[in-house]
């Protein structure tokens, strides 16, 4: 038999992913619509031995085709032969949701309309006679709870057992589809057209709620009273804090950076070892094991040591996302956002720059104004994002052992403090003028589904780790023959053309306490990408040469404690360098993306350079201020 | 005859990552976490 | 009265919408003349607000709400 082609459509936060996730698990394949940057995803699984592929087309209100999702949503359905489009509607909100449906079904599509949440609906007391809404609409309803293997299944019988084409919709839906070709024959505006047909789209859902759903009984919701605390006036912003302080606090001291450690003792001390006595054994040239060893393992390992990190940051901020907190988030700092020339909305793809820049960057499309868009844009670059984190982490535990997880936490805020302080500028000079507006669901609070944070968080952190094989892995190798030659041969480090690269770099900071070309040098190659700063730092202070008896010495960064990094720096000109990596110039992926969101070179150019001015000029700041009060 | 091999080894494994760089290059991609599509907060748009 | 005036616990009948950029999208979101609203709560600074329309939240800031017509519904 053919494969059975089913889509899922539906609006945001209707659980329609975790249905995904919990249909396919990790059948899945991820890739890009055509000429758009919106995910494709589509999964694949076997029922009653029946192939099954499924689609997850993105959450969409309507499809009105005004944004790239909304143009996919309808591309898709009206131009693939599917067998089944099911359109998963959130229960406790079904009046707004069917408004997709009502738009789906004038488009001649036929829909399995998936009441999902079931559960929660009826604790709150909404009530919704299957039966009734089937001969509403005409289409056939099925129910689910979310997260449960029995709803799975069920879907998957229905999937194998429905036959679309036995269903047409009732005579009130044909009736509605008739006055909508009505007004739009009609001869008025388009605009006066489209609110004509939002109201026809309502009185037929007013209609079939009140044929099939009862609502007299409705109690407040468990969001509702939760909200009183999480997003109602002053109290919420510290209760927003404290919730960032213990993510930060599970990344830097209870979970992530214990395992990072064990990781940092694995790859730079034991395998470092034993890779260096293998090669040598075998006779490997002295030169080969050497960018073995302290080319590839020390530059791709300093990075390697971070991946727990990452994906532990990543998981806390997948398993926020899926509580609905991320919405509230921005309700309760748009008041602060706006008054820097932000939205609140804003804050989400800022949140997601703590990741990586490249899809905050692409997350500012959600943003509503253009001037919202474009100041995103310009300042998302500022935070802290996975790459630059190992470099906070590295300098805090080393130069702040005691203080390390709240010295990281002070460089977050720094370069939140300043995406806000650019915000501000940006708004006042090179964009006034320029509206901007601010509309968002508060979706109710769920508890997330662990499949769905587990594969987000998977999906994340393994573009960290493809980086540390790809680029950072050949990153590291030109480091080492630049800091292992120059142009007449091999020769001493401190005359390879790293060096030389690095001392001309490293002029420009005589007043920042770090002019060593080892600091240049990696600053420099942090613009290839920011991880390799850390790489840098490894293969020139050779942390992978440091024998095993620091063991007592092995907290973070342990490798690095007995090399000559620890001596070149300061505590004062540490937090200098961190403050200028923290700022300057983005990575060349971050650029490109820059180029392609904000539309020309003239951006990247901008970007580049008053970044690494605002970054010089801090970094500045710091080091003189810090020696004034006698650090 | 190790030199060889391992040299061999590292340059095979370097040609493909400069690869992989360059055509992320060429494509426009990037390796970076995928983008916002598991993200509900970036929903109410236009 | 506009939507704008709205404090916490009103509830409020949609009459009409000013013309605005965002006046299709409010009504895409359920915010049709006719509908009822309950003003639920606001951010810190008062704005934004949060409503409760067609049984589900909805955050707006007042600049917005402005453009939104209500009377006081029984």
């Amino acid at each position: 038999m053919a494969t059975l082609a089913v889509a899922l459509t539906g609006n945001p936060n209707t659980g329609k992913s975790t249905i995904f996730n919990e249909l396919t698990g990790a059948r899945q394949k991820i890739g890009n619509w055509p000429g758009v940057t919106v995910d494709k995803k589509v999964g694949y699984t076997r029922y009653k031995d029946r192939a099954i592929s499924i689609v997850d087309l993105p959450g969409t209100y309507s499809v009105n085709a005004r944004s790239p999702e909304e143009k996919i949503v309808i591309d898709y359905l009206m131009n693939n032969k599917l067998d089944l489009v099911m359109d998963v509607v959130d229960s406790s909100n079904i009046e707004r949701n069917l408004f997709l449906t009502v738009q789906l079904l004038e488009q001649g599509i036929p829909l399995l309309i998936d009441l999902n949440m079931q559960d929660d609906a009826e604790r709150r007391g909404i009530r919704i006679d299957v039966k009734k809404l089937e001969e509403a609409i005409g289409m056939p309803v099925v129910e689910t709870v979310g997260r449960s293997s029995k709803s799975t299944r069920k879907l998957l019988d229905v999937f194998t057992d429905t036959v679309m084409s036995q269903y047409h919709v009732s005579a009130q839906v044909q009736e509605h589809i008739d006055r909508v070709q009505a007004i739009r024959a009609k001869d008025i505006p388009d605009s006066s057209k489209e609110e004509a047909l939002i109201e026809a789209r309502y009185e037929l859902i007013d209609k079939i709620m009140a044929q099939a759903v009862n609502t007299e009984h409705v109690s407040q919701s468990v969001s509702e009273k939760l909200d009183r605390y999480l997003a109602n006036g002053f109290l919420a912003l510290p209760i927003f804090l404290a919730i960032l302080y213990a993510v930060f606090q599970i990344t830097f001291t209870w979970i992530g950076q214990p395992i990072a450690d064990v990781l940092d003792d694995v790859i730079n001390t034991d395998f470092v070892a034993f890779m260096t006595d293998f090669l040598t054994d075998a006779g490997v040239a002295d030169w080969l094991v050497s960018l073995v060893c302290d080319g590839i393992i020390a530059g791709v390992g300093a990075v390697l040591t971070f991946v727990p990190l990452i994906f532990v940051l990543f998981f806390c901020l997948s398993f926020l996302d899926g509580t609905g907190y991320m919405a509230r988030i921005a309700f309760i700092m748009d008041p602060i956002m706006r008054r820097c020339g932000l939205t609140g909305k804003g804050v989400m793809p800022l949140m997601m720059g703590f990741g990586c820049g490249v899809p905050a960057i692409m997350g500012a499309r959600a943003l509503d104004s253009e001037k919202d868009r474009m100041v995103s844009i310009l300042v998302t670059p500022f935070l802290t994002c996975g790459a630059k984190l190992p470099i906070m982490a590295l300098f805090a535990a080393m130069f702040f052992p005691d203080q390390a997880a709240n010295v990281v936490f002070a460089m977050y805020i720094a370069g939140v403090v300043m995406a806000i302080v650019a915000a501000k500028c940006l708004g006042a000079t090179v964009f006034r003028d320029k509206g901007s507006t601010f509309l968002l669901e508060l979706p109710p609070y769920r508890l997330p589904d662990m499949k769905t944070v587990l594969l987000e968080t998977w999906d994340k952190g393994k573009g960290y780790l493809v980086k540390a094989g790809t680029i950072i892995f050949a990153a590291s190798v030109l480091l080492w023959v630049m800091s292992n030659y120059n142009f007449s041969g091999p020769c001493e480090i401190e005359d390879s053309i790293l060096a030389m690269l690095g001392s001309w770099m490293s002029q420009l900071f005589v007043f920042h306490g770090f002019a060593t070309w080892e600091a240049g040098a990696a600053l420099l190659s942090g613009i290839m990408a920011k991880e390799t700063v850390v790489a840098t730092m490894g293969i020139l202070y050779g942390a992978a040469d440091v024998s095993t008896e620091a063991e007592d010495a092995i907290e973070t960064a342990g490798a690095f404690m007995n090399t000559g990094m620890a001596t070149s720096f300061t505590a004062l000109s540490a937090l200098a360098f961190m403050v200028f990596s923290q700022l300057y110039t983005p990575c060349v992926t971050a650029l490109g993306t820059i180029k392609k969101e904000a539309g020309g070179w003239k951006w990247v150019a901008f970007s580049a350079v008053y970044m690494f001015v605002t970054a010089w000029l801090i970094s500045l700041l710091v080091y003189q201020i810090g020696r004034l009060l006698g650090f | 005859m190790a030199t060889f091999l391992v040299g061999a080894l590292v340059a095979a494994a370097f040609f493909f990552a400069v690869r992989h760089v360059y055509r992320n290059f060429r494509d426009g991609k990037e390796d970076c976490c995928g983008n916002c599509s598991g993200c509900h907060g970036c929903s109410a748009k236009r | 009265m506009t939507l704008k005036e709205g404090k916490p616990g009103m509830l409020l009948k949609v009459q009409h919408i000013h013309d605005s950029e965002l006046k299709e999208r409010l009504m895409t979101m359920g915010l049709t003349p006719g509908t009822r609203v309950r003003v639920l709560r606001s951010a810190p600074f008062g704005d934004p607000m949060a409503i409760g329309v067609r049984s589900y939240s909805l955050a707006l800031r007042r600049a917005d709400a402005e453009k939104v017509e209500v009377v006081m519904a029984s």
